[in-house]
């Protein structure tokens, strides 16, 4: 049990990670540039983006799995059921939150500020630059709500991934499972580890914001 | 060189300088830099503030620009503090510092003293006119705050309503005003309406109320300024003054204003003059009095 045990943490961690990296990464590009940009639809685009943010997971569950179906258009990536379709799902999820938040904290920076950088002589990167070094304390609480809505989610990685065991079974979706045959006590213990993974990340974030905060 | 450009709040004067730096638009000419009436610095220690327009210009000598200017503005000691501890006055000479160490060609100045206390402003303004005029920076240095602008101007420029409405060097500003709304706007006194006559080859200013003479051409319709600092006044006429205008009148009212008097007096137009505390004394004014002023031809301006 307990080799199977370290197997869905370690999958866990591979999958939500990677996901959580992958939304950092576009969440924060995507919510400096609506931000600090302005193009054609640029407010279709921060409605996209706000609407994302509350996605029902089993919805993208299901948009994912038709893409990556065998007979869908994305199908002959032969995805579906593999961990590769978890992150996809859980990109999506998580990217609308961290571009959302980070959005609406690059725009509360008082145009003033900006306008000083303009005028020291930033351009293009390093006004994101100096933003995002500015709000970073905003931004990391961007990060652990992608984090919290990624970790959390089970909906999503049940329907693309398909709980296979040994290959797609995460920590929720495990739950889920063992609740369901009455293995209630493996079913909590399961759920002690998620919490304690899911504490452990939020603190090291924590522990990140807060010493950046040291004045 | 310092341009100052003096205008009443809501002149459009920061909308000015901030299309002059090209902020609305985002195009911005390197050579140029502003400092903000806030110091706007940025949650790092005061020499990343300073060094960030030299990053941005991936400059090679950040370390000794930095550490150059830190000294010229007296906040060397406070290098390494991080902004949110810095008092107002230092909050600002670290903006300043961060301006000049790009050593920019032009340098614009919104309003840069106006947060804070007066002893912290003629310090900084004495020190930061010392420092363009020693750098040959090319500043534009917007204020609603006259003294401030006759202090540190060379060249003096007027906003009202959004228009420069005159300029020039600004001894000749304050001493012609080019309308009345200026002359109001600079709290210029004594200034009369009516129209300049010539009679048997000389100029008079003149209205309902008074007649005085003046050197310029005729003109229908006048404005007359009469500076304070240009009237005598006394108890009897002046018998020996190449002055060509004595007017008799009558003290209204006295106000004490410091060390000096502001004396107001009705000559059929009623003017104001400014004389020390010694001169009140005595002159023995009192409401009522019978007075004399004085004053030359050529100090009236005409507009």
């Amino acid at each position: 049990m307990l080799p199977e045990l370290l197997n869905i943490l370690l999958l866990t961690l591979r999958v939500s990670g990677t996901a959580l990296l992958i939304s950092i990464l576009i969440g924060i590009g995507l919510g400096v540039f609506v931000a600090l940009r302005d193009f054609p639809a640029r407010k279709l685009v921060i409605g996209v983006i706000n609407t994302g943010m509350g996605l029902p997971p089993v919805v993208v569950g299901l948009l994912v799995l038709l893409f990556l179906w065998r007979g869908g258009p994305l199908g002959f990536l032969e995805l579906i059921y593999t961990p590769t379709a978890m992150i996809i799902a859980q990109v999506i999820l998580g990217t609308p939150i961290i571009a959302g938040l980070t959005l609406a904290t690059i725009q509360s920076v008082p145009q003033k500020y900006k306008w000083q950088a303009q005028a020291l002589g930033a351009q293009g990167w390093q006004m994101a630059w100096l933003l995002i070094r500015e709000t970073r304390l905003s931004l990391l609480a961007a990060i652990m709500a992608g984090f919290g809505g990624i970790i959390s989610e089970v909906g999503a990685v049940m329907m693309v991934g398909g709980n296979i065991k040994g290959q797609t079974r995460v920590m929720t979706t495990a739950i889920v499972l063992e609740s369901q045959r009455g293995e209630i006590e493996l079913a909590v213990l399961l759920g002690l580890f998620l919490l304690a993974l899911s504490f452990s990340v939020n603190l090291g974030l924590t522990i990140i914001q807060q010493r950046t905060k040291r004045a | 060189m310092i341009k100052a450009l003096l205008g009443p709040n809501g002149a459009g004067k920061s909308t000015y300088l901030r299309r002059l730096m090209g902020l609305d638009i985002g195009k911005i000419d390197r050579q140029m830099t502003m400092v903000f009436q806030e110091p706007l610095l940025f949650d790092l220690t005061v020499k990343e503030n300073v060094a960030l327009g030299l990053r941005f210009r991936q400059d090679k000598a950040v370390k000794e620009k930095v550490g150059r200017w830190l000294e010229n503005l007296g906040i060397a000691h406070l290098s390494a503090r991080r902004t949110l501890t810095l008092s107002g006055g230092e909050a600002q000479k670290v903006a300043l510092a961060r301006a000049f160490v790009l050593e920019p060609k032009v340098l614009l100045l919104d309003e840069p003293f106006a947060n804070l206390d007066l002893p912290a402003q003629l310090e900084l303004r004495a020190k930061l006119k010392k420092i363009i005029h020693d750098n040959r920076v090319e500043t534009i240095w917007v204020t609603h705050n006259k003294a401030e602008a006759l202090e540190i101007a060379d060249h003096l420029m007027i906003m009202i309503d959004r228009k420069i409405v005159q300029e020039g060097p600004p001894e000749r500003v304050v001493q012609s005003p080019a309308s009345e709304e200026i002359a109001v706007f600079l709290g210029i006194e004594n200034i009369f309406h009516g129209r300049v006559v010539i009679n048997d080859g000389r100029s008079y200013f003149e209205n309902d109320r008074i007649r005085f003479e003046v050197a310029t051409e005729g003109k229908a319709d006048a404005w007359a300024v009469v500076h304070p600092e240009d009237i005598i006044i006394s108890e009897q006429p002046i018998a020996k003054t190449s002055a060509r205008n004595t007017i008799a009148g009558t003290v209204s009212d006295i106000i004490k204003s410091g060390l000096t008097y502001r004396i107001l007096i009705k000559a059929g137009e009623e003017f104001k003059v400014n004389i020390t505390r010694a001169s009140a004394d005595e002159l023995t004014l009192t409401p009522g009095n019978n007075v004399y002023l004085t004053f030359k031809a050529t100090a009236v301006h005409i507009t």
